[in-house]
């Protein structure tokens, strides 16, 4: 039987696809049976589609970024220089 | 609404007119170039690189490469989506330059286990994290939790989930064995886990 351990450690691969078919079994089982880590695989599963709404979404929320006008003066003259 | 954008992923007639002043040399195309994208490169040299004089650093590196490759830009992709993948070479090449210092243990974020192997405290099960989700400040935490990760574990959670690269190609670029990638990318999504677990109604850290 995989430990609460074992199953989370493969969690990525798992949602990768990338756990071998001999373990997907297994994996699934304790999962049936255990609360514990239904529960990590969902947290898990929201952290990484949180994660990329947030960044997705950063410009949308923050509107455009000011670049200082210095930066964009050095980068243009930066290009004219040999 | 905006009208569809005709082929996500093609140059507009207005950035092929802009690619023809850029190879042209004029000044003014170049201007417009930089003051229309830097914004965008500039957030995210900032996710990458804590510094902001290295976050500067690396956006003006970014362009002055992109000057030198523009014969070589085929207008296949947008110039945003080209400048975009510019930018995270430069900032990783920065990160490789760096001398690394020492980082916080993300340990004491990571999940412990009795020695019979199960889940040594229990997990409580978030709540729909959608609609918080939904909340621009929200979003504001969790890009500010993001930020707290160690950088070794940042950047390859930046490079996985956000880039959505795969992991061989995020290997290469950091010049690390896909075992390594794969393992702090685990404990990235982990830590962040632990960081979001006050926010999405798991039980307050002690
Ligand atoms: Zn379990």
């Amino acid at each position: 039987m995989l430990t609460c351990k074992q199953l989370i450690e493969s969690l990525a691969d798992y949602l990768d696809g990338q756990l071998p078919l001999s373990r997907v079994a297994a994996f699934k089982l304790h999962l049936l049976c255990c609360d514990h880590c239904r529960s990590y695989l969902h947290n898990y599963e929201a952290t990484i589609v949180a994660s990329q709404e947030a960044l997705r979404k950063e410009e949308e929320d923050t509107g455009p970024i000011e670049v200082p006008e210095d930066l964009i003066q050095a980068i243009l003259k930066a290009r004219q220089e040999p | 609404m905006n009208p569809p954008e005709q082929g996500k992923d093609h140059a507009s007639a207005e950035e092929q007119t802009l690619i023809v002043g850029l190879r042209a040399g004029e000044g003014a195309a170049f201007e417009r170039l930089v003051r229309t994208q830097s914004g965008r490169m500039l957030s995210v040299a900032r996710r990458f690189l804590v510094s902001e004089e290295d976050a500067r650093d690396a956006v003006q590196d970014a362009f002055l490469s992109a000057f030198k490759a523009l014969p070589t830009f085929d207008g296949r992709a947008r110039l945003s989506t080209w400048l975009h993948r510019i930018v995270v070479n430069t900032c990783l090449m920065k990160l490789r330059s760096q001398r690394r210092h020492p980082e916080e243990s993300i340990d004491e974020l990571l999940p412990t286990f009795l020695s019979d192997g199960h889940q040594s405290k229990p997990t409580p099960r978030w709540g729909e994290t959608s609609n918080e989700v939904e909340r621009a400040e929200t979003r504001q935490i969790i890009r500010e939790q993001i930020a707290q990760l160690a950088e070794s574990h940042r950047t390859i959670l930046l490079l996985r989930d956000i880039e959505e690269l795969d992991t061989e190609t995020v290997a290469q670029m950091l010049d690390l064995s896909v075992a390594v990638v794969k393992v702090r990318l685990h404990r990235a999504r982990q830590a962040l886990r632990t960081l979001l677990d006050p926010l999405f109604g798991g039980q307050p850290p002690c």
